[in-house]
């Protein structure tokens, strides 16, 4: 009983972390129908930042989770002004922007790696490690703060993205844009404010994810890719969908490697891809909303 | 001048320029010090490679992220039989290219439906299924991440194969791919490839199956990236996850762009010089994932040709407009 709690509780938190990264390629795409694929190293970057500030050199915690947004959102907007702009303004098939996001994903890690030379770098749990217990139930502080930041980041984005003037601008852009221009939205600068929702949520992610996986300058990929199939399994390009995918892939790999085999959780993600991708194109929540 | 002059004076300066550069090929190892052909084996593994990515990204114009996962199952294979059954090198190639080719047939009935980005996950996904496979899941079978060790390969009379060799035989592969894309290119196949890059309701409208024609081209990326990998492990002698990471599958890729996106001389320059890079750059071995990030980033934007597509480019064009103006201006 104790083993599968802990089980569940691993499964929804680390899920729903996923969920959180596949919600900010989201943004991106709302707006652009850019696949971001750097959005893994805009995640190692608010670990990054936020380790190495906060308990290098000592900065408290309220500044370090300011830079954690913050760093993000700037290379989040280098990327969109210097490629991601261009690039769609020249009309280049998606895979040409995608191997582009992916230059840049290559270039902010390579600089990470470069200042930590490619080890591990140090993390802990901020919010402190003593486990919560209630009766069966243990739980670290970690996983509470992950479980409230993503409650409320999902609806906040939620909120946004369908009660504000701002969301429907999104919205708007990223369904058609040349109408969108027309109505008189700034496109340039709708974008640029999806982009930056996005890189603050995913550095947010990333601070939280990083004391629970080995977090190195390389840790960007497996979270774009598992992020990625948490958006594809839940329902590309809804939000909410996202995270529901998150969970459903987080529960399946945690239950997998606790009760069956460690070392196969990679195998099982890619046959849960297969079988989304091959029976429901359109995502498990893809005809509910 | 005639379009058939000109047409033939091309074909002569491309012979000439093939036959040069397989004297050239031939005649390296005897001016080459034992350093320096290491590095450029390594170099023409990556050619391979890049060679097999062509078919399927610039012929078709699907990407594919997973080539380090056929690689990885060249290696296994050829690892793996030598270990549990002992059978000679050359039969354990074959049957690990022929396994290799099989799994990427069942592989391709799922990933011949996926286009874009979803294709890149798919395949990405299927390298760390690979890779996770290898270097977790299966660890007794496998040796995990210790990997197996290899006896060296023996020739008929009895003694070691020397990088010598190794080098004959890379660069025989290598033709052979090169031909195969060419043959490719100029056939019924290749220029139904080509359609489906472009256009593919187009192509549906003119009979094409697209689902057969990515088959085909996925099952030959495999199976030359197999056939790389199986010469690469016997040639290090070891086999290990860590050959097999996610940066095997990138640099193709990475490479082809430079090169140029469908072009045959492009894809082995740029294969060899982008696997060449890290060595090149020695000293600053830590810098060299900023410098493909770059290079990745900066080609898209101002260089979409690649390096050779470009000089051919601009090559043709000044040619043609050197031949073609007096004419007009009569």
């Amino acid at each position: 009983m104790e083993l599968f709690i802990v089980t569940l509780i691993a499964g929804i938190c680390t899920g729903v972390l996923y969920g959180l990264v596949g919600l900010s390629f989201m943004a991106v795409y709302n707006a652009s129908k850019v696949i971001n694929f750097a959005q893994g190293a805009l995640a190692m970057m608010g670990g990054f930042v936020g380790y190495l500030l906060v308990f290098n050199n000592k900065i408290s915690l309220p500044l370090g989770m300011v830079l954690v947004i913050l760093v993000p959102i700037i290379c989040a907007l280098g990327i969109n002004y210097f490629l991601a702009e261009p690039l769609v303004k020249r009309n280049v098939p998606v895979i040409t922007i995608l191997l582009a996001t992916l230059g840049a994903s290559l270039v902010i890690e390579g600089g990470a790696g470069w200042y930590t030379h490619f080890g591990w770098f140090k993390t802990s749990f901020v919010f402190g490690s003593t486990p919560l217990t209630w009766g069966l139930v243990r739980i670290s502080p970690q996983y509470v703060v992950i479980l409230i930041a993503t409650v409320i980041l999902c609806f906040g984005y939620r909120l946004l993205l369908n009660k504000t003037k701002m969301g429907l601008g999104i919205r708007a852009t990223g369904t058609d844009a040349y109408m969108a221009a027309l109505v008189g939205i700034k496109l340039k600068r709708t974008r640029m404010l999806a982009w930056c929702i996005s890189a603050g949520i995913t550095g947010i992610a990333g601070f939280m994810i990083a004391p629970l996986i080995l977090s190195s300058a390389l840790m960007g990929l497996p979270i774009v890719v598992n992020g990625f199939i948490a958006a594809i399994i839940g329902g590309f390009g809804k939000p909410m969908a996202a995270v529901v995918g998150g969970i459903v892939l987080g529960l399946l790999v945690q239950f997998f490697t606790g009760y069956i085999s460690a070392g196969f959780g990679e195998i099982l993600v890619f046959i849960a891809l297969v079988f989304v991708l091959a029976f429901r194109p359109q995502g498990i929540m893809g005809a509910l909303e | 001048m005639k379009a058939a002059t000109l047409n033939r004076i091309r074909s002569k300066t491309r012979m000439f320029v093939l036959i040069g550069v397989l004297i050239a090929a031939l005649i390296f190892p005897l001016i080459s010090s034992p350093r320096t052909m290491n590095f450029a084996i390594i170099g023409l593994f990556g050619a391979i490679l890049t060679l097999g990515l062509n078919i399927l990204y610039g012929y078709c114009g699907q990407i594919n992220f997973g080539i380090a996962g056929f690689y990885a199952i060249g290696g296994y294979g050829v690892a793996l039989l030598e270990k549990y059954l002992c059978t000679p090198f050359v039969m354990n190639l074959l049957i690990a290219v022929i396994v290799g080719g099989i799994l990427t047939l069942l592989m391709s009935f799922f990933l011949v439906r996926l286009r874009g980005h979803s294709l890149v996950l798919g395949t990405i996904a299927f390298h760390m299924a690979i890779y996770t496979s290898v270097a977790k899941g299966f660890k007794g079978f496998t040796g995990g991440e210790d990997g197996i060790k290899l006896a060296p390969l023996m020739l008929f009379n009895g003694i070691k194969a020397t990088d010598l060799f190794y080098y004959y035989l890379i660069v025989a592969t290598i033709a052979a791919c090169c031909w195969l894309n060419w043959t490719l290119r100029n056939s019924r196949l290749g220029r139904a490839m080509i359609e489906i890059a472009q256009n593919e309701v187009a192509a549906i409208s003119f009979g094409v199956s697209i689902d057969r024609h990515l088959r085909l081209a996925l099952v030959l990326n495999g199976v030359i990236a197999a056939v790389a990998g199986g010469i690469f492990v016997k040639w290090t002698g070891w086999v290990s996850p860590e050959y097999f990471g996610i940066m095997p599958s990138i640099i193709p890729v990475l490479s082809l762009v430079v090169g140029g996106v469908g072009n045959i001389v492009g894809a082995v320059v740029g294969g060899i010089f982008m696997h060449m890079l890290p060595i090149f750059m020695i000293r600053f071995a830590e810098l060299s994932t900023l410098l493909y990030g770059l290079i990745l980033c900066i080609f898209p934007l101002f260089l979409t040709r690649g390096i050779i597509g470009e000089i051919q480019y601009r090559y043709q064009s000044r040619k043609a407009t050197r031949s073609v103006s007096p004419e007009e201006g009569k």
